[in-house]
């Protein structure tokens, strides 16, 4: 590639090397891509929030929900009735006036 | 202000501590950024994610070390992570034509020259920049750190996470390798 240096010289032409500069004004221009990120951020989350597989998704959610609080209702409302029943058949079997011991009676 | 209280600024999401660390720190992000990219687009780039990153990230420096040599770490990874990013795009570049992304180019950059090295030595810190690509990524780190930043032995062995005979060991075995690629550079 180039035979006019000797690999030393190559390996020594950093010495005395000046750091270099990012150029005028680089706070201003970050702060204006910190801005545009926050801004694409927020438009990224409201395409994710308006976009039909979002929707869906949570069509789905709610579909699921409501139907897992309709199977425990119907457990529960025959839970109820079964307790319901019970009570019935022991009004039944009490005497007239329950606060009467049978003993009490002449 | 002061480093700890510049700390404190920065963690309190205070706009002037950040705008004190950027300034304070900017040439210093660059400089290492420039010696790992070698172009001035992408350093600048890669900078701007430099400083965004210790923005969100700042509550996670412990105070172990310098904040200067966390700068330092984050600066190293994000340049590694670029290159890692670009040689990726590159190996899977052929695969664009068939998914349709044919606007991208993929073209190799020119010879590299750095604003801060003399006139009369440009030549040949050109063909060093082109030689150090082929280095493994610690030399390179330690080679980049030592040679263009201009930190001592101890202060590479700092942002490297290292011993201090480590990195003698990694500089002088990347010198060795240097060599070994300007004798083929020589030879083309």
């Amino acid at each position: 590639m180039s035979n006019k240096f000797n690999t030393e010289q190559i390996i020594n032409s950093l010495d005395g090397i000046q750091r270099a500069e990012p150029a005028p004004f680089f706070y201003t221009r970050l702060r204006g891509k910190m801005a545009k990120e926050e801004a694409g951020s927020i438009m990224h989350l409201f395409k994710l929030i308006t976009s039909p597989a979002f929707s869906l998704a949570i069509a789905c959610f709610f579909v699921v929900v409501n139907g897992y609080f309709l199977m425990n209702n119907i457990n529960d409302d025959t839970i109820i009735d079964e307790n319901n029943q019970a009570v019935a058949a022991e009004y039944v079997q009490l005497p007239e006036n329950p606060y009467v011991t049978p003993t009490e009676n002449p | 202000m002061t480093e700890q209280e510049l700390i404190i600024g920065l963690k309190n999401g205070k706009d002037d501590a950040f705008k004190e660390l950027v300034e304070s720190r900017q040439t210093l992000v660059f400089n290492t950024i420039l010696g790992f990219l070698q172009s001035q687009e992408d350093a600048e780039d890669v900078t701007q994610d430099v400083f965004i990153k210790i923005y969100e990230s700042i509550g996670q420096f412990k105070g172990e070390s310098a904040l200067s040599t966390w700068v330092y770490r984050v600066a190293v990874t994000s340049a590694l992570e670029f290159l890692r990013r670009k040689k990726r795009k590159k190996r899977f570049g052929f695969m664009m034509p068939i998914f349709g992304e044919e606007n991208e180019q993929h073209l190799e950059l020119p010879d590299f020259n750095h604003p801060g090295v003399a006139l009369d030595k440009r030549e040949m810190a050109s063909i060093l920049f082109k030689a150090i690509k082929d280095l493994p990524e610690n030399q390179q780190i330690a080679f980049i750190l030592n040679k263009v930043e201009g930190l001592s032995y101890q202060e590479v062995a700092e942002v490297m996470k290292t011993s201090l005979s480590a990195v003698e060991s990694l500089l002088h075995r990347a010198k060795t390798n240097l060599k070994e690629i300007l004798k083929n550079f020589n030879n083309l």
